[in-house]
């Protein structure tokens, strides 16, 4: 059995949400919660050290998929020619059985009126029986992702298969490497508690804050997306994860 | 097989085959996405999949490297040969031409101005109203009583106008805003007259193109969020040269995503202090003497250099311009500056991209200005791998441009010049102004100052103004724009949805094509091939020739504007000269007729001795039609005026000829060009006023207003287009204000939270956005979201509170005493948590 899989380049991705949209639009799916591919972003450290990081996130076509496992009905699938993880939807009893063993949050509801089943990424698969890309690889203005036998991605890009506060891939296998964002390097010197202490001050005017603390310190909830959630617990939780603030 | 492997097999097969089915029969045309003329960087090539005569899905170019996602080829990198991938606009384009508020048939305004009381029309009825209110108009009021708002370059864009010897344009915009200014007074390259051919100068290619990012030893990105759509080739190159190992530096007041993933090191700055910063740098050159000499003495006018030495040092008695002065004012620690001072001055050349957003604010143009005295006392103006830091027009034509007479449209010459009658963003206070006018209350002259028209010209007087945009919510100022607008005999434009801003207060409003659905011109181009809609990209590489042909119908009754304009030449009578050859074309065969000039002129193009070398290869019409992309190959990237410098021509047509860090002319700027100050030196305190810029940081407004608030361009609008694709806004991104930690806990906001953002002249209610991202004291709201009347009326917001965020409502226009040349995209604000 054939496995094919992604790669994705951390350093590259400003999370424009290209690659989603072109997905959606390829697979016609409405606006919505119901986005085959999930692009996640989200910031660390307080002003002016601060990181900006984002996740792609498609269905990984674990090698050992946990979806597969939990479903009851047979209508989660693994095909042979590129080790593609599918859904049968004439199978599916929408039981989210699949959604709940995901490490990832892959599976994703599709809803018609009362009816709700799982739909997911097909690794393009209509698209690589023609010979082609998934559509989201070659979408990428940065040129961020790859996709190609999982062997051949591990030769090119290394063996990294977890990100930041990604779950382990110990259990399942993703079909995925990463290049995650390099370390900061200081071309000139730039120290941070003076900048602070100039941030605060405002020239003929009140202080813009009175302690660094005003700065550096935040209490849960002031900020939206500080950390990496791959399985919001709500639909509404799941648009505002996978939304920027870019416009 | 066992029985289980067999069901799986069937399995397998039913699931892949229903996929594959979804796209079968579709029909695959190619075309670039020259929406507005706008994104000047880009020339993407956007794959369209339609079936019976529907858009389907948006594909990315495969024009070359198909089905390559890394597109890891070095060598046509090199030379500019990759593909042009379109934007997240392209990709949800379905999302607005599907959009079901969208407008299909015209409609004629039955309540009050805003009101939104519409009755659908005929295209007959439009035309005609239409017509007789341009001849009651003129016939009225005089030629310059007609004013289209987006015209520019000094270009009127009232189509019929020569004909009937009417209308005016205005300077500004893309032609004199700030940056513009600095680069004509300090730079001596005059765009507007570059591109109007109003002076015997001869001006030089001002941009580079990206493969030459490749050369530097140190790119700055001063402003510049690279990712911005309108640049689509320049932040992959970047990229590229950081992973080359080429440093990058970013000095934004946001840690944007160019900050994280462009460059190697982000320095935070204040908005509008970057003069200050840099003043402190160009001290550090002279104090140090690290600048360049012999390019100095060759390039820079020395009477004037000496002059802005003793500002620099303060020798003039104002003060030395130490990085320890500017620490404070910019908030970038001394250390930094003078670490930022060396590194720049032992790493040649630099690149160093001085953002528009950074001199499109009050006095911007000294912002501007200092950043090109900077490249050049460093020796990189106009060199491999360096840049003259402001804005620039246009890359050396890859293809040559071939006149082709005969052919087109053949609309006949006019000799009436429309003058240039004000600044192009003042056309409302040109309105509001003029009762004083009439009433003697402002003289001419003081009227003609106020919005920026030149002493001795006629005034205006505008009383019909059409629209092909939504220009009055994307512009400072919009409440007093549309109160203007209600004072107007008559007004009509063309749009997409009767819920843009501008549409509201129409008297007619007429269905709008998007660019796949019409063969119309989408950027005003002197009869010449390439001509739109045959399009080659204006920046960052300008070695594509593509072309948008019409795809598909639009739904409903939507027509091409060049047909509506037709119509209106033949009431007023002068179809003969306006469009001599289709005028009498009925729309059943309009777009056709127009195909058929399109196809004349590039039969004239390709079987032109030569090109068919350049192009590699001499296909016909049909064949073009399928895959209607050229590409050559750039052998040797360009830089800024590189063709005059290697010829040993000068490109600097300023009174020394030579770069002046005093600008000469500006002495006189005052009594020569539409009244007001301007310093020659780019000074931090000017002698014309006792107060910082207008809206600026430091300004004593922000004791009222204290957050100085910033408004970056989006990639996912085209300034206000798409802002209500269902594919984009909610569903991708959050339209919010950006507010830093400390200014969020101080007013008991958390992200999230509903505020409204409020001054003297507006308010508007949206959604928190709470960030460690943000400078304190600096705010943020992306340009182009429509303003929303809600219920809740104030003396401010006469039309209703906006409900949707419209940043323009918040920005004021204020520039006496300085020259009238801004473009304002900042402001002084305040917000509030809203109850829930």
């Amino acid at each position: 059995m054939a496995q094919y899989g992604f790669f994705f380049d951390q350093s590259r991705c400003y999370d424009c949400k290209n690659c989603v949209i072109t997905c959606k639009d390829w697979n016609g799916l409405p606006p919505g919660p119901e986005k085959w591919l999930h692009k996640f972003s989200w910031e660390e450290g307080s002003y002016p050290q601060v990181r900006l990081k984002s996740i792609f996130a498609p269905c990984y076509h674990c090698e050992n998929p946990a979806c597969i496992a939990a479903c009851p009905t047979g209508a989660m699938f693994k095909e042979d020619e590129f080790g593609a993880v599918l859904v049968d939807a004439s199978l599916c009893n929408g039981c989210g059985s699949c959604l709940e063993a995901c490490p990832y949050g892959a599976p994703t509801w599709h809803v018609e009126g009362d009816e709700k089943r799982m739909a997911k990424c097909t690794m393009c698969i209509d698209r690589l029986k023609d010979g082609k890309q998934p559509i989201c690889t070659t979408a990428c203005p940065m040129r961020a992702l790859d996709f190609g036998p999982i062997e051949e991605m591990e030769a090119k890009y290394g063996s990294l298969k977890q990100l930041d506060t990604m779950p382990a891939p110990d259990a399942t296998n993703p079909s995925v490497v990463f290049r995650p964002v390099p370390e900061r390097k200081q071309l000139i010197p730039y120290d941070v508690d003076r900048a602070r202490e100039l941030l605060g001050q405002r020239e003929g005017f009140e202080p813009l804050y009175e302690s660094v603390e005003e700065l550096t310190e935040v209490f849960e909830g002031l900020i939206g997306r500080d950390r990496l959630i791959m399985k919001p617990a709500t639909a509404e939780q799941f648009m505002e994860a996978t939304r920027n603030d870019q416009g | 097989m066992t029985d289980q492997a067999i069901i799986k097999d069937d399995q397998v097969k039913r699931v892949v085959s229903e996929l594959c089915a979804r796209h079968e029969g579709e029909e695959i045309r190619y075309t670039n996405c020259w929406q507005n003329g706008k994104c000047f960087g880009a020339n993407c090539v956007v794959k369209w999949r339609i079936k019976d005569g529907k858009p389907i899905a948006v594909e990315p170019d495969d024009t070359i490297h198909p089905e390559s996602a890394r597109e890891d080829f070095p060598e046509d990198i090199e030379r500019g040969l990759i593909q042009g991938r379109p934007c997240e606009i392209a990709h949800a384009f379905i999302g607005s031409i599907n959009n079901p508020n969208r407008l299909l048939y015209p409609m004629k305004r039955v309540g009050e101005r805003g009101e939104g009381k519409w009755e659908q029309i005929s295209w007959d009825e439009a035309v005609d109203t239409i017509a007789t209110k341009i001849r009651e108009t003129l016939d009225k009021y005089g030629p310059y009583s007609i004013y289209n708002p987006e015209s520019a370059f000094d270009n009127s864009s009232f189509p019929v106008g020569p004909y009937l010897k009417a209308g005016f344009c205005a300077h500004g915009s893309v032609s004199y805003d700030g940056p513009l200014l600095a680069i004509r007074q300090w730079m001596g390259h005059d765009h507007v007259a570059d591109f109007r051919h109003q002076d015997d100068k001869k001006y030089g290619v001002s941009g580079y193109e990206a493969p030459d990012l490749f050369n530097s030893k140190l790119i700055v990105l001063w402003g510049w969020s690279a990712f911005a759509r309108d640049y689509q080739y320049w932040p992959y190159y970047i990229k590229l040269a950081r992973e080359r190992d080429i440093p990058v530096i970013c000095v934004d007041p946001i840690y944007n995503w160019t900050a994280e993933i462009l460059a190697d090191q982000h320095i935070p700055i204040r908005p509008g202090t970057d003069l200050a910063m840099m003043l402190a740098v160009a001290y550090i050159l002279i104090d140090e003497d690290l600048y360049d000499h012999a390019y100095t003495e060759k390039w820079i006018d020395p009477v004037g250099f000496e002059k802005f030495k003793d500002y620099v040092l303060g020798n003039d008695g104002s003060g030395a311009k130490t990085p320890e002065w500017a620490e404070a004012k910019c908030g970038v620690p001394a250390e930094t500056i003078r670490g930022f001072a060396h590194l720049y001055a032992d790493s040649k050349p630099t690149h160093l991209h001085f953002c528009l957003s950074c001199g499109r604010q009050h006095r911007g143009e000294y912002q501007t200005a200092i950043a090109i005295i900077l490249q050049a006392m460093t020796g990189n103006t106009a060199t491999h791998g360096g840049y003259h830091a402001a804005l620039d027009f246009g890359l050396p034509m890859r293809f040559p441009m071939v006149p082709i007479p005969g052919v087109m449209f053949q609309r006949a010459a006019s000799d009436y010049k429309p003058p240039s009658l004000l600044f192009v963003t003042e056309w409302h206070n040109a309105i509001l102004l003029h009762d004083d006018l009439e009433s003697g209350k402002l003289s001419l002259d003081e009227y003609n100052r106020l919005i920026g028209n030149d002493p001795g010209n006629p005034a205006p007087n505008i009383k019909m103004m059409f629209f092909l945009s939504n220009n009055a919510n994307n512009h400072y100022e919009v409440n007093k724009r549309i109160e203007a607008i209600k004072k107007l005999d008559f007004c009509f434009g063309f749009h997409y949805s009767l819920e843009q801003t501008v549409a509201r207060y129409m008297d007619i409003v007429l269905p709008a094509a998007y660019i796949v659905e019409t063969n119309d011109d989408w950027v005003n181009r002197e009869l010449q091939f390439p001509i739109s809609p045959f399009q080659v990209s204006l920046g960052a590489l300008g070695n594509t020739l593509s072309y948008a042909a019409k795809l598909f119908d639009a739904p409903g009754n939507i027509r091409d504007r060049d047909w509506f304009w037709t119509q209106i030449a033949n009431k007023l009578g002068i179809g003969e000269l306006y469009n001599p050859h289709l005028k009498d074309v009925p729309w059943e065969y309009w777009s056709a007729a127009v195909e058929g000039m399109h196809k004349a002129g590039y039969d004239m193009f390709i079987n032109t001795p030569g090109i068919a070398d350049v192009v590699g290869g001499a296909p016909t019409w049909e064949e073009f039609k399928q895959k209607p992309i050229f590409r050559v190959p750039i052998e040797d990237p360009h830089y800024a005026y590189q063709e005059m410098i290697e010829a040993g021509e000068n490109p600097y047509h300023t009174p020394s000829g030579k770069i002046e860090p005093y600008a000469t002319d500006n002495e006189t700027i005052g009594e020569t060009w539409h009244g007001g100050h301007m310093d020659p030196l780019p000074k931090w305190e000017v002698d014309y006023m006792d107060e910082p810029p207008y809206q600026s940081f430091y300004h004593p407004k922000a004791h009222k207003y204290p957050l100085n608030m910033v408004t970056p361009v989006s990639s996912y609008r085209q300034h206000s287009l798409h802002d209500n694709n269902p594919r984009l806004r909610d569903e991708v991104y959050r339209h919010a204000f950006w507010i830093s930690v400390p200014d969020a806990k101080k007013r008991g906001i958390k992200d999230g939270d509903m505020v409204r953002v409020f001054n003297d002249i507006g308010e508007v209610r949206l959604p928190a956005y709470v960030t460690a991202r943000m400078t304190p004291g600096v705010a943020a709201m992306f340009h182009g979201s429509w303003y929303t009347p809600g219920d809740q009326k104030t003396d401010a917001m006469p039309e209703g509170i906006d409900e949707r965020g419209a940043c323009n409502l918040l920005i004021t226009g204020e520039t006496v005493p300085h020259v009238i040349s801004a473009f304002y995209t900042n402001g002084l604000v305040e917000a509030e948590k809203l109850e829930d």
